[in-house]
């Protein structure tokens, strides 16, 4: 308990009949990152914007850092840095003055140019925040809710929108800051994001909690199985192959193997040994793990991105 | 304090980064006085003879078109409010220290420090290429400033209700349109028909007009305190309501 930073209990927000966050509860320990995954209008970002004192509470409480969210407001937002979604800062204000300007609005405040540094933003210190590419942008909203120290970081989707390379550079900056010690609370409908970052991920579905655990946890539990796959396959080796491994599924060329644990090395190395003795061809061979997508397709029966079912 | 001083500072900066606005900003008045000048310019005896009061047609016409630019303050509140929102930095702001408050605090003076640029550029074209007398004193100074604040005041108040900035643009253009027409800012009151003369009475912008008017050119002390305590109290009224009602959290 001493060491939960954050703990949500019984957390309700509505909007008229509409309920957007449904009786949820969670905690968030020191200097971990704690993932929201979920497709859109699941309650990811509702849920933190109560923790970042964006929007109030229908009903439930929220204590950060051991203050009550509706007691101590202003306490909390000198702790806090929030990255919102779709941030936005002042289009006609350079990176420098437009960090500056919110790092003076903190009673104590880091030095800018470390920030800026930090961040890999030397080189865009004095242009107009409004020339900045979406992936730069992202990044002074990550040096903006540094300004002030934060023990807690929120950032809300932080690379939605952005092309790979800025998702990665966002990822290595969000990488370092765990490092630093922060702990961090992301919301994401990105597995390969949550899988990548989180030490923790808490599955939102239809404003509830569907599954909370570390990424591997998860998986593991819902996952579903491993599978081997051969791929373009000669008929000799394919038959070979049926004969000798049970459970399995042909796809086209493709010889598909679920791998449930036990026997996982066994199958693996008679698949090889055939491929090597029939004289036959298998262009490739390779174990194919469960994803955070697959237990979000698992527990729910939808895809995590927009509109797949 | 200190929240507020960061505001004002970066205010200014980015206002002045926006080279376009503010080259209108400052050069508008000027070209309105030499097209004035040009256009007027050779009616200017009989323009005297046509005023009862011994004014011509360019000194009535200068407090107008000075109240006018202080109406700007409506579309200046209203389109900062309404961008802010629109590009996230409301909502960036609200999780922050600063207060809506002291947010509201800091943009009053901005818009009032702007406001009062624009018109001493404002009357020294006029000076300069008319040649009006402008008694520029401390009754018509609070007037600026009251009048400032009560134009703000409705700015705020109107982004309250429209969200989006093109719709914004249509709104304060009619409301400033309709209302510098009935309210004795270009044609004197006494010429127009009494519906309009009635609009013109429940219109802040007649009694800015012509308090501006009362201590900047005839010199009539008395009414332009009067004048001034209207504007003032309607200033208080429409600038505290606007503020108290002015939210940026989005629940």
């Amino acid at each position: 308990m001493v060491n939960n930073v954050i703990e949500a209990k019984s957390l309700v927000k509505n909007y008229g009949d509409f309920t957007a966050v449904n009786n949820i509860s969670f905690n968030v320990k020191k200097g971990e990152v704690f993932a929201f995954l979920g497709p859109n209008g699941a309650g990811k970002t509702t849920t933190v914007e109560m923790m970042e004192c964006l929007k109030s509470l229908t009903a439930g409480s929220i204590k950060i850092l051991g203050h009550d969210i509706k007691k101590d407001e202003i306490e909390i937002k000198r702790r806090i840095g929030v990255l919102p979604q779709d941030f936005g800062a002042f289009q006609l204000l350079t990176v420098y003055q437009n960090i500056d300007y919110f790092a003076q609005m903190y009673p104590k405040h880091v030095e800018v140019d470390d920030l800026i540094k930090m961040l890999g933003l030397k080189d865009k210190r004095n242009i107009l925040f409004g020339y900045l590419s979406g992936g730069l942008k992202q990044r002074v909203g990550i040096a903006i809710s540094l300004v002030n120290d934060p023990e807690i970081v929120f950032l809300d989707e932080p690379t939605t929108g952005l092309d790979p390379k800025a998702r990665r550079d966002v990822w290595a900056a969000i990488k370092d800051l765990k490092a630093r010690g922060k702990t961090i609370i992301l919301t994401t409908h990105y597995m390969e994001e949550a899988q990548n970052l989180a030490d923790r991920v808490c599955i939102l579905h239809n404003g509830r909690i569907i599954a909370e655990g570390t990424p591997e946890d998860l998986i593991g539990r819902y996952g579903g199985d491993k599978m081997l796959i051969i791929r373009k396959c000669s008929e000799i080796a394919k038959n070979e192959l049926i004969k000798t491994i049970q459970e399995y599924t042909i796809d086209g060329d493709n010889v598909l193997v679920k791998l449930s644990g036990e026997n996982d090395m066994k199958i693996i190395s008679k698949a090889a040994s055939i491929i090597d003795t029939s004289k036959s061809t298998c262009d490739e061979l390779y174990i194919r793990k469960a994803t955070l997508e697959n237990v979000f397709l698992n527990l729910t029966g939808d895809k995590l991105i927009e509109g797949g079912k | 304090m200190s929240r507020i001083i960061t505001d004002l500072k970066y205010s200014f900066i980015e206002i002045f980064n926006d080279k376009i606005n503010i080259i209108l900003q400052f050069i508008f008045p000027t070209i309105l006085f030499l097209l004035l000048g040009n256009v007027l310019g050779g009616l200017g005896s009989q323009l005297q003879n046509n005023a009862a009061s011994g004014m011509n047609y360019f000194d009535f016409l200068l407090p107008g078109i000075l109240a006018f630019f202080i109406m700007t303050a409506t579309q200046m509140a209203a389109g900062t409010i309404v961008h802010y929102r629109k590009s996230g930095v409301f909502r960036k702001l609200s999780t922050t220290p600063i207060s809506n408050m002291e947010w509201i605090a800091a943009r009053i003076i901005m818009w009032t420090i702007l406001i009062l640029l624009t018109l001493a550029v404002a009357m020294f074209a006029a000076w300069l290429i008319i040649g009006v007398h402008i008694n520029v004193n401390l009754i018509s100074l609070l007037l600026m400033v009251a009048g400032t604040a009560l134009f703000a005041g409705l700015g705020i108040l109107i982004a309250n209700f429209i969200k989006n900035e093109e719709a914004l643009l249509t709104v304060t253009l009619t409301i400033m349109g309709i209302t510098s027409l009935v309210s004795g800012t270009f044609i004197p009151v006494e010429t127009m028909s009494w519906p309009l003369q009635y609009l013109a009475k429940i219109s802040p912008l007649t009694y800015l007009s012509e308090g501006l008017r009362s201590s900047m050119i005839t010199g009539n002390t008395g009414d332009a305190i009067t004048d001034l305590a209207i504007v003032a109290v309607l200033g208080i009224i429409l600038f505290g309501v606007g503020a108290a009602t002015f939210s940026w959290k989005e629940d």
